[in-house]
């Protein structure tokens, strides 16, 4: 498998949502590839960061008034 | 405590207090997605999570008792946050193709140039502030139907047949929008690395 060929499976691949032979085949390609190491590497951080992001906090003044909202409605 | 199948029964009787508990079931989720959508545009994140459960009170009577309310209300949610973004008719649709990841033309694998992983050097922590930074920047650039589909499962974490369920796609073009979406967001991250 080349390096071009591989990069449409990488998303399924972090997500482990990927056929095994398909897996194999990456697994045994990036045991010779250092750009697509880095490459996978960084997608993997790139959804880290995702899922890391700070939740927004809902204040009591937009909670209360929505409650008013649905009395009035 | 009451079960939600029993609180949505009073709701659809127009029962707000009902209704009430069910919003605190779910206004953290959806306050979220919508902050995260409407990236630095507050007013218009807030307008979404008011708009989302008022549009569901008064619509509660077509939801149907066997699906999952929060689906339904991440839907509510995600059109309406669509419907602010979407793109006006005859605007240049902005090219997604991420054209960092094209070392292997001609060559052996292993044989192109090293891409950067982010984690090399001292100053690794200053990196993951500018870096979650920059992915709040990334994410507003980001196309609406990308953007919606890259909130609800890399931040909100719901399945990819959770996400076509609320994005009314197939589970096949949840992952082909997520996987561009992440190709684009990573191309971004780069850049900032790279300066």
């Amino acid at each position: 498998m080349r390096c071009r060929e591989l990069l449409k499976y990488l998303s399924d691949y972090i997500d482990r949502d990927l056929d095994a032979s398909i897996c194999r085949h990456i697994d045994s390609h990036m045991k010779g590839c250092k750009p697509c190491i880095a490459f996978i590497n960084t997608l993997r951080k790139t959804k880290g960061l995702l899922k890391r992001q700070p939740k927004a906090v809902l204040s009591e003044r937009l909670r209360f008034r929505l409650r008013k909202l649905l009395k009035k409605s | 405590m009451e079960s939600e199948a029993e609180l949505i029964i009073k709701s659809k009787q127009g029962n707000s207090e009902a209704f009430s508990s069910l919003v605190s079931r779910y206004e953290d989720k959806i306050f979220n997605l919508a902050h995260k959508v409407c990236v630095g545009m507050p007013a218009e994140a807030e307008d979404v999570y008011q708009e989302t459960f008022l549009t569901a009170f008064k619509k509660l009577s077509h939801f149907r008792e066997d699906s999952n309310l929060g689906t339904w209300l991440y839907r509510i949610a995600s059109n309406l946050c669509w419907m602010r973004f979407r793109k006006k008719r005859g605007e240049p649709v902005v090219p997604l193709l991420d054209q960092s990841h094209h070392h292997d033309d001609d060559s052996d694998p292993g044989s192109g140039p090293i891409f950067r992983d982010w984690s090399d050097g001292p100053e690794e922590l200053s990196r993951k502030k500018a870096l979650r930074e920059a992915i709040e920047t990334a994410l507003g650039d980001l196309p609406i139907d990308y953007r919606l589909v890259v909130v609800l499962r890399d931040i909100q974490g719901l399945s990819s047949e959770e996400t076509a369920k609320v994005m009314k796609l197939s589970v096949a073009a949840v992952k082909s929008c997520l996987h561009r979406g992440r190709l684009f967001l990573r191309d971004r991250l780069d850049k900032v690395v790279s300066s």
